[in-house]
C-alpha cells in the first residue's frame, strides 16, 4: 500500500490526524522503527471496513489505527515493532493473540 | 427578552433533567455493574459500553479522555463502579484468547481504569503493561504506588514486558506533573534505568536513556556518555547508517547538560 518514508503517506496522516513531529503516530513509528515500513490499512470508511471483514467499531474507522506489515513473518521483526509503536506513543497496540503474526496494529485513541 | 420568571423555569428545568439523569443512571448502574461480572465475554463487554454511555447523556459528543474523565468522578462517588472496572481489567486480563482483532473494548476499558488513578487499579494495570501507552501512563501517574509492581515487571525475562515496564518507570520519573515517589524507589528506579543500558535489546537501552534525564549526576552521565560513544547498534536506513541508540544517547546527554551543567564534571 504505502512504503513510508516520512513523506510518501502523508495521505495515511491527513486521514489519521496524525502530525509528523509531534512525538507520535505514523512517522514517529516508522522513525522509532528505523526504516521502511509497509502500511497495510489506515483510515476505512464504514463500507470498506465491513467488506474487509473489520470488527465492528474498528479504530481504523475512527481514523486513528493503523496496521504495518510484518514483511519478514518473523518474530523478531514484529517484536521490534511493537517496540516502535510504544515508543511512538502509541495507546493501543494489539497483542498477537489479536492481531497475529503478519502485522502490528496500532491506535492513537487519546491523543 | 427573559425575564426572571424564565430564568426561574429555565433553572427548574435544568435541576429536573439533572435528577432524571441521576435516577436513570442510579437504575442503569447496578444492572451494568453486575453484568461486568458475567462469566460470558460479550456480556461484561456491552455491561462496560452500558456503564459507559450513563455518564455520557451527550451521545458520546464528549472528547475520549473527557468521557474517561467524567467515569472516574462518578467512580469517586460510587466506589462500586472502580471496584467493578478493577475487576472487569483482571478478569480480561486473565482471559487474552477471548479478544478479538481490532475490538476497542479492552483499549477502551485500560483507559477506563486508567483515568481513575486509583492505586486499587496497579495489579489491573501492571497486567495490561504490554498494551501501550493508556496503561503505561495509567501506572506512572500512580508513582510510589505503582512502583514495587513495575520493578517486578522490568525483572521478567520476556523483551515486550521488560521494555513496557522500562518505559514505564522512564516516564514515571519525567512526567509532569510529576507523582510523589519515595527517594528509595528513585534510587531503586536509577540503578534498573542505568542496568538496561546494558542490555541486549535496543529498545530496552533507549527506554533506560528516556528516563535517566531525571538523574543529573556523574555516574549517570558518564554511563550515557558511554553509550553515546559505543553502542554497537547499526541500521541501514535508505542508504544511510544511523545509530538510533548513540543518536538516542546523545540527546539525553544534551538534557542531562543543558539542565544540570554540574553533571558535566
Amino acid at each position: 500500500m504505502s512504503q513510508g518514508n516520512g513523506t510518501t503517506w502523508a495521505w495515511l496522516k491527513t486521514a489519521l490526524v496524525i502530525a509528523a513531529g509531534d512525538g507520535y503516530g505514523a512517522d514517529e513509528w516508522r522513525t522509532e522503527y528505523g526504516g521502511p515500513r509497509t502500511a497495510t490499512s489506515g483510515y476505512r470508511t464504514p463500507e470498506h471496513n465491513h467488506s474487509v471483514g473489520g470488527a465492528m467499531d474498528s479504530r481504523h474507522m475512527h481514523g486513528d489505527a493503523l496496521d504495518l506489515n510484518n514483511d519478514s513473518g518473523t518474530q523478531t521483526e514484529w517484536n521490534n515493532m511493537f517496540y516502535a509503536a510504544q515508543r511512538a506513543n502509541a495507546d493501543y497496540i494489539e497483542s498477537q493473540t489479536e492481531s497475529k503474526l503478519d502485522h502490528v496494529h496500532a491506535d492513537w485513541r487519546n491523543h | 427578552m427573559m425575564t426572571g420568571l424564565h430564568y426561574h423555569k429555565l433553572a427548574l428545568v435544568i435541576a429536573l433533567a439533572a435528577m432524571n439523569s441521576a435516577l436513570a443512571r442510579g437504575q442503569s448502574q447496578p444492572g451494568a455493574l453486575a453484568r461486568l461480572q458475567s462469566s460470558d465475554h460479550s456480556e461484561r463487554r456491552s455491561g462496560f459500553y452500558s456503564l459507559l454511555s450513563s455518564v455520557d447523556s451527550s451521545g458520546s459528543s464528549l472528547s475520549y479522555r473527557a468521557r474517561n474523565e467524567r467515569l472516574a468522578a462518578f467512580a469517586r462517588q460510587q466506589p462500586a463502579v472502580g471496584r467493578g472496572l478493577i475487576g472487569l481489567l483482571e478478569r480480561e486480563n486473565a482471559e487474552p484468547a477471548a479478544q478479538v482483532s481490532e475490538d476497542r473494548y479492552i483499549g477502551d476499558l485500560i483507559a477506563a481504569v486508567a483515568a481513575l488513578r486509583d492505586p486499587n487499579a496497579v495489579h489491573a494495570l501492571a497486567g495490561a503493561i504490554n498494551t501501550g501507552r493508556l496503561a503505561t501512563e495509567g501506572l506512572a501517574i500512580l508513582g510510589d504506588a505503582a512502583v514495587p509492581a513495575v520493578l517486578t515487571e522490568a525483572e521478567r525475562l520476556d523483551y515486550p514486558t521488560r521494555v513496557s515496564a522500562l518505559l514505564t518507570l522512564s516516564e514515571m520519573v519525567t512526567i509532569t506533573p510529576a507523582p510523589t515517589i519515595s527517594n528509595e524507589n528513585r534510587g531503586q528506579i536509577r540503578s534498573i534505568l542505568l542496568r538496561a543500558l546494558d542490555d541486549s535489546n535496543r529498545f530496552a537501552r533507549e527506554a533506560g536513556l528516556d528516563g535517566l534525564v531525571a538523574f543529573p549526576d556523574t555516574v549517570v552521565r558518564r554511563a550515557v556518555a558511554r553509550v553515546a560513544a559505543q553502542d554497537p547498534l547499526v541500521l541501514h536506513d535508505g542508504g544511510k547508517l544511523r545509530y538510533p541508540v548513540r543518536e538516542r544517547a546523545l540527546t539525553t546527554l544534551g538534557k542531562l547538560d543543558a539542565l544540570w551543567p554540574r553533571a558535566r564534571s
